[in-house]
């Protein structure tokens, strides 16, 4: 076999892995956003068949069922709010710890650091239990703060600013410290607007882990005031007739921001992604 | 301006690491000063010692005899130009020029007049609207020396802002540099380890070796009068040949060296008696020094054997080694070598592997003892009778 047909086969390997993956990745999600346009009926009948993916009419109808079943503006509301309470307050408390583990000379900073990295790899359900009679104690169940507290300080998201901070040139900080700037002149004026990436990449991360959570809310909310979507989506396995098309519809309409947010921070999360040092 | 003074200033890392050892350095107001020396000397720990972006260990460090030890970076009044220039990405060349003005609330109009002085001084005004990013390494520069010089700091400390650039450009800001800190008259202390840049910039120069200074002075001073053997290796482009050898006899006014079974007499008022030397020393003599001349007994005369020959242009690099192989022992043997390096016309023809004699003044030798930290011999100091033979 020649050194060309050797690279042609390599070539092909290459793209039917790819698209396997890639079919795996975006198939769900096609079959979801086709599915909710169909009707009820045809969704389930219709899944092993080629009308799956082109169906033979399509209607607007199940994300007018879906909104009228369940409060969807209230939950979506809810959702937005703790989100963006989660990654605001996330992004100011992260990037500061990552910029003090990264820069500040502080006593006991490598024990800290080792902290970050222990807690980052215990699962959430791991301490859901212990936090649900901590935090019910005192008092926060059923409101929006039991919701955001708990997730703004986060162990990735920290790593990935501590990992970011490290490989920024230390001379732009120096040279702000000598043109006059303190610490947190330097940090607000130079550093955060170079750091464009590593914020692109935690708010996309934390918003698609708070996106969906479902556990804790679950545990800690009993009133729909205050619950997301993702407890919304589960009351219509629980509220019959089970409709299909509409639950595919309600998918669709929750999973629309994300893929909103994640289109407009993608450029950036790429570059903050691979500058802290977890390629790919 | 400024008047700095270190006064034995040390600074020690964990391990222990003594980066910086008891220097003191006096510097006049308006001097330009430049530290050089091999890579991790501690020149850049010095400076940043002054700027604030180290503490000090031990010692104090004065401004205008006011210590500066324990005065944060903001409030020295220093401007550093880095290595790699530290220009904030994400402003234009106005902005980081604006920026060190508007952290001392410098009134806006005042500093939109500045910005202006210093750009046109420099030849930015037709990139003031440009990231860094657009900028070539060249105009990086200028702008990183621009906004040293826009809040008009008490020092300027430069920390090698010019091994980024071509060899041409080199040339080019560095005598810009030096222009500009006349026309400004700014202290400032300027670090390199290239020696030509030493050569040409400072009033004065500080060699420095593992953390200790080893010579300050005009740089004409101290490449003709080197105060030890590194000082003497490390200025020069090629350095001084520094030759183990063997003094065979050391009276006053004579001296006989044994290089490698070569015998060489030399003859003047300025030689060091025996007990100074000691058996063995250190034979120096600058590349250019070593003339190519006829066999003749009857003045001193190295044989060597040509090695390797690289032409530079008008001048060319001859590098040799001793007829014999045997060099004497001194406790420098493994530091210097009997490689030695003449610097020759083109003119002259040079045959790889043939041997030649070059002839040796008494004027134009250094005598180092034994250990390489000492020079045994001041021939500058005095005048230097005619060589007799």
């Amino acid at each position: 076999m020649s050194v060309t047909q050797r690279n042609l086969w390599r070539q092909a390997i290459r793209l039917l892995v790819l698209g396997l993956c890639t079919t795996a990745m975006v198939a769900p999600l096609v079959f979801m956003i086709i599915g909710s346009l169909k009707p009820d009926a045809a969704v389930l009948t219709e899944a092993g068949t080629l009308a799956a993916i082109f169906p033979n009419e399509v209607s607007l109808q199940n994300y007018t069922d879906a909104a009228r079943r369940v409060p969807f503006g209230r939950f979506l509301f809810n959702s937005a709010l703790i989100n963006l309470a989660i990654v605001v307050l996330g992004l100011a408390v992260n990037a500061l710890a990552g910029y003090a583990l990264a820069r500040l000379d502080l006593p006991g900073k490598k024990i800290a650091l080792a902290l970050v990295m222990a807690v980052l790899v215990i699962p959430f359900e791991a301490i859901a239990i212990p936090l649900f009679y901590q935090l019910s104690a005192i008092g926060l169940r059923d409101s929006y703060l039991v919701q955001i507290v708990p997730f703004i300080a986060n162990p990735l998201s920290i790593y990935l600013f501590y990992s970011f901070f490290l490989n920024l040139p230390r001379e732009l900080e120096e040279a702000a410290r000598l043109d006059g700037a303190g610490t947190w002149r330097t940090f607000i004026t130079i550093i955060v607007p170079n750091a464009k990436p590593v914020f692109a990449a935690v708010t996309i991360v934390s918003f698609l882990f708070s996106w969906g959570a479902y556990l804790w809310p679950l545990l800690m909310t009993t009133r729909a005031a205050v619950r997301p979507l993702p407890l919304a989506i589960a009351s219509f396995y629980t509220l019959p007739p089970r409709q299909w098309g509409d639950i595919l519809a309600f998918g669709v309409m929750m999973v629309a921001p994300l893929l909103v947010i994640f289109i407009v921070f993608q450029r950036w999360f790429v570059t903050g992604v691979a500058n802290s040092g977890m390629k790919g | 301006m400024a008047a700095i003074r270190f006064d034995q200033v040390s600074k020690l890392y964990p391990g222990p690491v003594r980066a910086v050892d008891g220097v003191s350095i006096d510097i006049r107001d308006g001097e330009f000063l430049v530290l050089v020396g091999p890579s991790g000397c501690g020149k850049s720990t010095l400076i940043r010692m002054l700027a604030g972006l180290e503490s000090v260990s031990a010692g104090v460090i004065s401004i205008d005899d006011r210590s500066v030890n324990d005065l944060p970076p903001e409030q020295r009044n220093t401007a550093m130009v880095f290595q790699n220039y530290a220009l904030y990405p994400h402003m234009t060349v106005r902005g980081n020029l604006a920026f060190p003005l508007k952290m001392r609330k410098t009134p806006p109009a005042e500093a939109r007049a500045k910005i202006d002085e210093v750009a046109e001084l420099l030849e930015l005004s037709p990139i003031l609207d440009r990231k860094p990013a657009q900028l070539s390494g060249g105009q990086r520069q200028r702008v990183a020396m621009g906004r040293a010089i826009v809040r008009d700091p008490a020092v300027f400390l430069m920390d090698e802002p010019l091994s980024n650039l071509d060899a041409k450009l080199r040339t080019q800001i560095r005598a810009d540099i030096a222009s500009l800190q006349h026309r400004l008259g700014t202290t400032t202390i300027y670090v390199t380890h290239d020696q030509v840049e030493a050569m040409t910039l400072g009033h004065r120069i500080c060699v420095m070796k593992q953390g200790a200074v080893q010579q300050i002075g005009p740089p004409g001073e101290v490449y003709e009068r080197p105060a030890n053997a590194f000082v003497a290796g490390f200025l020069g482009n090629p350095g001084m040949n520094l030759i183990p050898a063997g003094a065979v006899s050391a009276a006053p006014d004579r001296l006989e060296l044994d290089l490698a079974g070569q015998s060489l007499a030399f003859e003047s008022s300025a030689i060091p008696s025996g007990d100074r030397i000691g058996s063995n020393c250190l034979l120096g003599v600058r590349p250019e020094a070593l003339t190519p001349v006829k066999p003749n007994s009857q003045e001193p005369q190295l044989r060597c054997t040509i090695e390797a020959v690289e032409l530079i242009g008008h001048e060319q690099l001859a590098h040799l080694s001793l007829a014999s192989s045997e060099m004497p022992s001194t406790p420098l043997a493994g530091s210097y070598t009997d490689k030695i390096i003449a610097r020759i016309p083109s003119t002259v023809r040079l045959e790889r592997g043939s041997a030649m004699w070059f002839g040796l003044s008494p004027d134009a030798i250094y005598i180092f003892e034994n250990d390489g930290e000492k020079r045994s011999i001041d021939h500058r100091a005095t005048e230097s009778p005619p060589v007799e033979s």
